[in-house]
């Protein structure tokens, strides 16, 4: 490798990836119905067993309920999905819908009218709080 | 000594254009095979790894060769000891691997390069750049000390990663049987990427297929389990530093924590997802999960909708 080589190397980087922002490939991923949401959550969370699936009204993020008292939080990164599996999670609820915290930097908003925001807030606290087993075999 | 070329530099130039002709491909078969920012990443993070590669590159061979004082036997450069040179390095690059995947610490080194949820060529690219720090070229010193030449090693060992990257892509399915049989291959590569529990930690070949064959660790695909890419916790964003070094700061906050002088070197060198108290998902706990559900059947047909919102009463009830 030579000074020659690194320069042509990032050239190239830029290059490619300025084409495939030019091709349109990617794009942004929606969860279209709660049946997608469910086997998102079960492909990618080994033993998980949805129950129902709420998706937030523009299709941004969904949450799964489990049934063993797991929820999994899904949404969209890019052209895939980032799937969170939690318990108990915090949460707070707005005028603009549900904000959940898993883990990472950004909690995570599902766009909800606040009732409904609220009442899916509270389904959380009580399906933390009926799992008395917490058994994840 | 003759002078080798680095394989890996030639080839940069055709990395280039089959990442450009997979991406045209991609254009019209399906175009969530690449994402822009997703392939940025990959691509930085391989260019930030040839150049870790050029600073540590001095340092490596310098040991390569104090250590090939000690040989057992003098190896020329004659082309039968290049290519039995190829198979040995080939089988060193299958304990390395394994070792990257089943050690958190060499692991924190190479989860860069699983770190993608796409499986493309620029995937291929996505190398580490702490290789050197992690230790990774430990596994090939044996080579050196039967005696073949570093200059010779560090060729095939080149010869090797331009080889595993026409195997990155979802463009080919199946190669011919015999050539699957004894070959790693975009089909078992892709299996090796795969999230899915039946998948995890299989797979670990660099050319031949047949060193995860003869140790038990091989997986064939399947088409009615396609791989899902990435890893078991994916990157929240596709930051470049973050997917260079999340794991490394994951072991540093552990160890900072850690009750135990066990427990801090169980986070350095246990398994990924090692945990103390076992609270964490390893790929064993994953595997028996998933095949603790494949045995609970398939009795899950319920209706699986509502948008709106029920009670608690209405909250799911609990498997035993
Ligand atoms: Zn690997
Ligand atoms: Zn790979």
């Amino acid at each position: 490798m030579n000074w020659w080589l690194a320069a042509g190397s990032l050239a190239a980087v830029l290059m490619l990836a300025g084409i495939a922002w030019a091709l349109r490939l990617g794009g942004e991923n929606r969860i279209a119905t709660p049946a997608d949401a469910s086997r998102i959550a079960e492909d990618w969370i080994a033993g998980f067993e949805a129950h129902d699936a709420v998706i937030c009204s523009n299709g941004s993020g969904a949450l799964v309920f489990g049934t063993r008292g797991s929820v999994a939080l899904i949404r969209p990164s890019g052209a895939r999905f980032i799937v969170r599996e939690m318990r108990n999670p915090r949460w707070r609820s707005s005028e603009s819908g549900l904000e959940i915290e898993t883990g990472d930097r950004t909690p995570v908003r599902l766009y909800l009218p606040q009732a409904e925001a609220a009442a899916l807030g509270a389904r959380l606290d009580a399906t933390a709080d009926n799992d008395v087993s917490n058994s994840r075999a | 000594m003759p002078d080798l070329p680095n394989p890996v530099d030639l080839a940069v130039p055709a990395f280039v254009l089959l990442v450009l002709a997979e991406m045209i491909v991609a254009r019209f078969r399906d175009r969530s095979r690449y994402c822009p920012r997703d392939t940025l990443t990959s691509l930085m993070l391989g260019f930030g790894s040839t150049i870790a590669g050029v600073l540590a590159g001095g340092m490596v061979f310098a040991l390569a060769s104090w250590v090939h004082q000690f040989r057992l036997f003098d190896i020329g450069y004659a082309w039968y000891w290049f290519a039995i040179a190829f198979v040995l390095d080939d089988l060193a690059y299958y304990v390395f691997h394994r070792s990257a995947h089943r050690v958190r610490w060499f692991w924190a080194s190479h989860v860069i390069h699983h770190s993608s949820q796409h499986y493309n060529l620029s995937t291929a690219l996505r190398q580490t750049w702490t290789g050197f720090f992690s230790l990774g070229f430990l596994f090939r010193l044996p080579l050196f000390l039967i005696g073949f030449p570093p200059a010779m090693v560090f060729f095939v060992a080149g010869v090797n990663l331009v080889y595993q990257f026409w195997i990155h892509t979802e463009v080919i399915g199946r190669m011919p049987r015999w050539f699957e049989a004894v070959m790693n291959t975009p089909s078992h590569h892709r299996v090796h990427h795969a999230t899915n529990a039946r998948y995890l930690d299989r797979n670990y070949a660099g050319v031949f297929i047949v060193w995860d064959k003869l140790f038990g660790t091989f997986e064939a695909e399947r088409d009615d389990d396609r791989p899902r890419y990435g890893i078991v916790h994916n990157l929240p964003d596709f930051n470049v530093l973050r997917a260079a070094f999340h794991e490394w700061w994951g072991i540093t906050k552990d160890v900072w924590r850690a009750p135990s002088l066990y427990a801090r070197l169980g986070y350095m060198f246990g398994p990924p997802g090692w945990s103390p108290d076992g609270s964490r998902d390893t790929s064993e706990t994953i595997k028996a999960r998933w095949q603790a559900r494949q045995e609970r059947g398939q009795h899950w047909k319920k209706p699986i909708s509502s948008s709106s919102v029920p009670g608690p009463e209405a909250a799911p009830p609990r498997a035993a």
